[in-house]
């Protein structure tokens, strides 16, 4: 017959960690035994307990207190102490009032959690034999495992869960797909507790396995497909859009051959029917950078020569703006290695222009721009406008542009997603500029050495973060998401020295999003940095201070 | 020479008032350190302000911004290294170092802030635009000018031309004119002499035939010649008439021949004899197919006077009209690229406005004012930064001014071209010379051509009604004689007057067309309208302000 005895010592049968260094101070709750008055309260692993019963956890101004304040408190190895001390019973409610992080939003939320004192059981079986639970297993028993259920759950199961789920996500530690088959290898040990002891132990280990495995699986996410445009390669992207820009490139030509006249010889500009020509379209050869001419400032392509008679179309025109906009976004998007030759189609225009080259002012007739492919890839029709821009062939297919810097107010979650955003974008300028140029280094006695000013463009570490932020962003990372921003705290005063800045730190948590079984989960492991320290002086824009790749 | 000495001695006081509470070793570091950190400090911004007041024609930006970037790095370094070597700094050491480095941070971010390299830039770009417009209007004048003068000349040669055509067509016509009008009258007036020697033959002829005592007279030797020439010239025509006559006359030279006997044989054939002399004298007098010819070529000369006068008004000055205005165009072109480089001039002109510079120097001037009484920098380093703001706007002033100098001057130099709110009254001569225009048409309406071809005209109003009154008068002159004798005479003048008449007016209808067209031509109106600068004229001063 089961049987068992009790101690005589109480406890909430909580084991936290002290967090001296938080503020507020607190204990960081780790682990639930089973069979404390906990379970099935709201009480998480990962909260941090601020109170008991209304009394905040602050530490006793006597240092030499503070040792017995901190041994003796909830989830301490000494707690039972705290209770017999103040003549607590078993059963009786214990009220918690808890910090929990406001995942998915900003800071933290505080809330009250309630459970009773329960006493240290000794479960033992009528062979007086110590048991894991009313109603066994064995501690020492395997039932055809090959560990005994004590060394098991003890040693094995609890700090696995507890690597977990004690904010295992942001150790640095945890690999989900490696923690996955090792939550996935206490399957068969949970399904025995269930089949062969039911009970609350077998319950909570499932519930403990189940939370485990949830957290480790990650989270699904539905990304749309245009959201991994990013990833398509470079050459891939330049061959798509230089195929769709050819098309376009002889569509175009083939609709104007009515109107396109052989563009050389020209018409005499002067001298020449030019009513003969008004307003059919030319052809130009490739015009490459020497054919760019700028007249005290102002940019002309030009196409011809002696002999032949010349064509002059306004860069600055709208329409060579938009062309050239076009191009930009194409060194943007596609590839920043895009040819400099402009291959125009242009409507010659009634007037004829005077262009000085080489200190001599030559005649030509001028035109308008319809289309142009540019470095024998990009075409881009400039009788198409859709809110005052020009779209190459092509362009719509691809990821649109939107990298950059986040205004001056921008939360710090804000900043870490443009981050984000500029690696998938390969924007490195904007990612540069988005990390901080000071830097507070500790140094031996407890003081800091701040440092201003610092040119992280020159620098080697960063050049190496960059590549590994790209490398990751085009590997096993599909996405980074920022799921939570601590409150800012106050690294510096602005009262440390006569002028000194006031530094504000905080803390963002990224998850990363893989792909795994043809899903989209978010996961960690030890090549991706979850955590993000941002700071901000004086109230300024907020500044990654984690100098580290995504 | 700059010393940018106030933040040392600042921070050199700091240090002193400092030393008594710092370990030994601190002490010796940071001595070291500041000293290091002066030099640094010196060079990192008489470098940089030698750059950015730099009066040459590099661009300055990135190495402006380099300057700043190492300056600030630099002494960000020997900030660092105030306490290199000292294993655990205390709290005032770590102070001390921190605020020299937070002072140094915001004296470089303020500097960075101000973009002295693209401001510096700025005012360069503008500069270099100026003396860059200069070479570029120049070209331009040049060739416009240039190409002007060319389609000028061509337009004016010409128009010389054409006015040279009027000219010898008003004196090849006025010729042609004379002579063709004294040809009609020649042959009006021979036209004119015919009835009266028909007249006198065929009353000869009568007055003999009805008198007997002018039979002695009809039968005298005279006579006799007479109708012998009659006979010889008849022989030659070979008619029946000739030889009836031919018989009359020699039985009339016969002595025994009595007149009263004739009566019975020659009755008719006398009667015909006569007709025939009548005709024979007719054509003697020049009533001949020639006649008829000789006024057809007559009139042809009219015709071609007309001809000629106004063929060459509407076709050789028509063409020098049409090549003149073919050359319109390449002058359109001309003017339409002048008037465009004025309005290019006058948007460059605003845009590089030096009241413009004068602002990016204004604003450059506000910054560093800003800059170097910035309440956040100590008063040392306000010390250094109006030292170096000082250094910077004394090269910059320099370039203010050459820029304000060479935008007059461009503006002086083109003010009458392309600057101007109007186009100077000669440079618009120059381009037009509409003077030579106007002359060249004075000289044209000077001929007074609608006057000349109206005088043509009535020139030729005149021949039809002439030759029509001779003829008609020709015919009145054979009324008294009898009808069955003159009626083929009579047929046959009706047959010339018609002729005549048809020719005259198809003449008339053809040189009044050619006139008329010529008129139109040669119009004051028309010759104002083709002479017209005005609509080049338009345009050019369409780019007027």
């Amino acid at each position: 017959m089961d049987g068992g005895t009790t101690e005589p010592e109480i406890s909430t049968r909580l084991q936290t960690v002290e967090r001296l260094d938080e503020v507020p101070c607190c204990l960081r709750v780790t682990w639930i035994a089973w069979d404390s008055g906990f379970r099935g309260s709201d009480l998480r692993i990962g909260d941090r307990i601020v109170a008991v019963n209304g009394t905040a956890f602050a530490l006793p101004s006597n240092p030499s207190d503070r040792g017995k304040r901190v041994s003796q408190a909830v989830g301490q190895y000494d707690e039972p102490q705290f209770w017999a001390n103040a003549g607590a019973h078993a059963g009786q409610t214990v009220r918690l009032t808890v910090r929990r992080r406001n995942r998915g939003g900003t800071g933290w939320q505080q809330l009250e959690v309630a459970g009773t004192l329960q006493p240290k059981a000794n479960y033992r079986d009528s062979d007086n034999e110590p048991l894991m639970c009313p109603g066994g297993p064995r501690q020492m028993g395997r039932d055809d495992f090959d560990e005994s259920w004590s060394s098991w759950y003890d040693s094995t199961f609890v700090p696995k869960i507890v690597s977990i789920l004690d904010e295992g996500w942001r150790t640095g530690r945890v690999v989900c797909r490696f923690e996955m088959k090792e939550i996935a290898a206490f399957q068969p040990r949970v399904d025995f507790l269930a089949q062969h002891y039911p009970g609350a132990f077998a319950a909570s280990v499932a519930a403990d396995c189940a939370a485990a495995a949830a957290l480790v699986r990650g989270t699904e996410y539905d990304l749309p497909p245009d959201a991994l445009k990013y990833r398509q390669a470079s050459d891939e992207r330049v061959q798509q859009v230089a195929g769709v820009g050819q098309q376009a490139w002889t569509a175009m030509r083939q609709t104007l051959a009515a109107q396109t006249i052989e563009a050389f010889p020209t018409i005499d500009p002067i001298r020449g029917d030019r009513d003969s020509v008004i307003g059919k379209f030319v052809v130009l050869p490739p015009i490459a950078n020497q054919d760019w001419v700028s007249e005290a400032g102002h940019n002309y392509l030009t196409s011809g020569g002696d002999g032949q008679g010349w064509y002059f179309a306004d860069a600055e025109s709208d329409a060579a703006l938009r062309m050239l906009r076009a191009t930009a976004r194409y060194g943007d998007i596609v590839s920043p290695n895009l040819g400099e030759s402009y291959e125009l189609i242009g409507r010659i225009q009634r007037d004829p222009r005077l262009l000085v080259m080489n200190q001599k002012a030559i005649w030509g007739m001028q035109i308008d721009i319809v289309g142009a492919l540019v470095g024998g890839q990009m075409f881009v029709d400039l009788n198409q406008q859709q809110d005052g821009e020009s779209r190459f062939a092509g362009e719509s297919d691809l990821m649109a542009r939107t990298a950059r810097l986040p205004p001056a107010d921008a939360p710090p979650g804000a900043v870490i997603a443009a981050m984000v955003q500029a690696i998938k974008e390969d924007d490195r300028s904007t990612w540069l500029a988005l990390f901080a140029n000071w830097q507070i280094t500790p140094v031996d006695g407890g003081g800091f050495l701040l440092q201003t000013g610092i040119d992280r463009s020159q620098d080697a570490e960063m050049n190496e973060q960059w590549d590994a932020s790209r490398t990751s962003i085009l590997g096993r990372v599909f996405d980074a998401r920022v799921v939570w921003v601590d409150d800012p705290a106050v690294r510096m005063t602005g009262k440390e020295f006569p002028g000194a800045p006031m530094i504000e730190e905080t803390e963002v948590e990224v998850e990363f999003i893989g792909q795994f079984d043809g899903a989209f989960r978010g996961f960690v492991d030890v090549t991706v940095y979850p955590l993000w320290r941002l700071q901000r002086t004086d109230g300024g824009p907020w500044r990654i201070a984690s100098v580290q790749d995504l | 020479m700059a010393s940018y000495d106030r933040h040392a001695a600042e921070l050199r006081a700091r240090f002193v008032a400092l030393r008594d509470t710092l370990p030994i070793t601190e002490v010796a570091a940071l001595d070291s350190g500041l000293n290091a950190l002066d030099s640094v400090r010196y060079n990192a911004l008489n470098e940089l302000a030698f750059a950015a007041a730099d009066d040459g024609d590099d661009r300055m930006k990135s190495k402006v911004e380099g300057l700043i970037a190492s300056g600030r790095q630099n002494v960000s370094n020997a900030i660092s290294n105030l306490l290199r070597g000292v294993a655990s700094p205390s709290l005032a050491g770590l102070a001390f170092a921190n605020q020299a480095g937070v002072e140094a941070g915001r004296f470089f971010d303020g500097l960075a802030a101000l973009n002295l390299g693209a401001a510096r830039d700025a005012l360069q770009v503008t500069a270099e635009n100026i003396e860059w417009e200069t070479k570029i209007l120049d070209s331009k004048w040049s060739e416009l000018s240039s190409q002007d003068r060319d389609l000028l000349s061509q337009e004016l040669d010409a128009w010389k031309k054409a006015n040279d055509i009027l000219k010898d067509a008003v004196a090849k016509g006025t010729s042609l004119k004379a002579d063709a009008l004294k040809r009609v009258v020649d042959i009006n007036q021979r036209i004119r002499d015919i009835p009266k020697t028909v007249g006198e033959i065929a009353k000869s002829v009568f007055d003999a035939l009805g008198l007997p005592e002018g039979l002695s007279t009809f039968l005298s030797s005279e006579m006799g010649k007479a109708g012998k020439k009659v006979i010889d010239d008849m022989e030659v025509m070979g008619s029946p008439a000739g030889d009836t006559a031919k018989e009359l006359v020699f039985h009339v030279g016969d002595s025994t021949f009595r007149i009263m006997d004739a009566g019975a044989w020659t009755g008719d054939a006398l009667k015909m004899a006569v007709k025939g002399a009548i005709q024979a004298a007719a054509r003697k007098a020049g009533l001949d197919p020639q006649i008829a010819g000789d006024c057809f070529t007559a009139l042809g000369y009219v015709s071609d006077w007309i001809k000629n006068a106004a063929g060459t008004l509407v076709g050789p000055y028509v063409e020098q009209v049409r090549a003149v205005k073919a050359l319109m165009p390449g002058q359109g072109a001309v003017v339409v690229v002048f008037s465009n480089t004025r309005k290019e001039a006058f948007d460059f002109m605003q845009r590089n406005d030096p009241a413009v510079a004068q602002k990016q120097f204004d604003d450059i001037k506000d910054g560093l004012s800003k800059w170097a009484s910035n309440s956040s920098l100590p008063p040392g380093l306000q010390g250094d930064a109006a030292e170096f703001a000082g250094v910077v706007l004394s090269g910059l002033s320099n370039r203010m001014s050459k820029l304000n100098a060479d935008y007059q001057q461009l503006f002086d130099n083109f003010k009458p071209i392309f600057l101007g709110t109007k186009i100077d009254p000669d440079v618009e001569e120059k381009l037009m010379q509409a003077r030579s225009w106007n002359d060249l048409q004075s000289g044209i309406t000077g001929l007074r051509l609608p006057d000349v071809l109206a005088d043509w005209s009535n020139g030729v109003q005149t021949v039809r009604p002439m030759l029509a009154d001779t003829l008609t008068q020709l015919q009145n002159n054979l009324a008294g004689l009898p009808l069955d004798i003159v009626s083929d005479l009579v047929t046959q003048l009706a047959k010339l007057q018609t002729d005549i008449m048809s020719k005259l007016d198809s003449m008339a209808s053809e040189t009044g067309r050619q006139l008329d067209d010529a008129k139109k031509v040669v119009s004051d109106d028309q010759v104002k309208q083709d002479f017209s600068r005005q609509p080049m004229l338009d345009a050019l001063r369409g780019s007027e302000r």
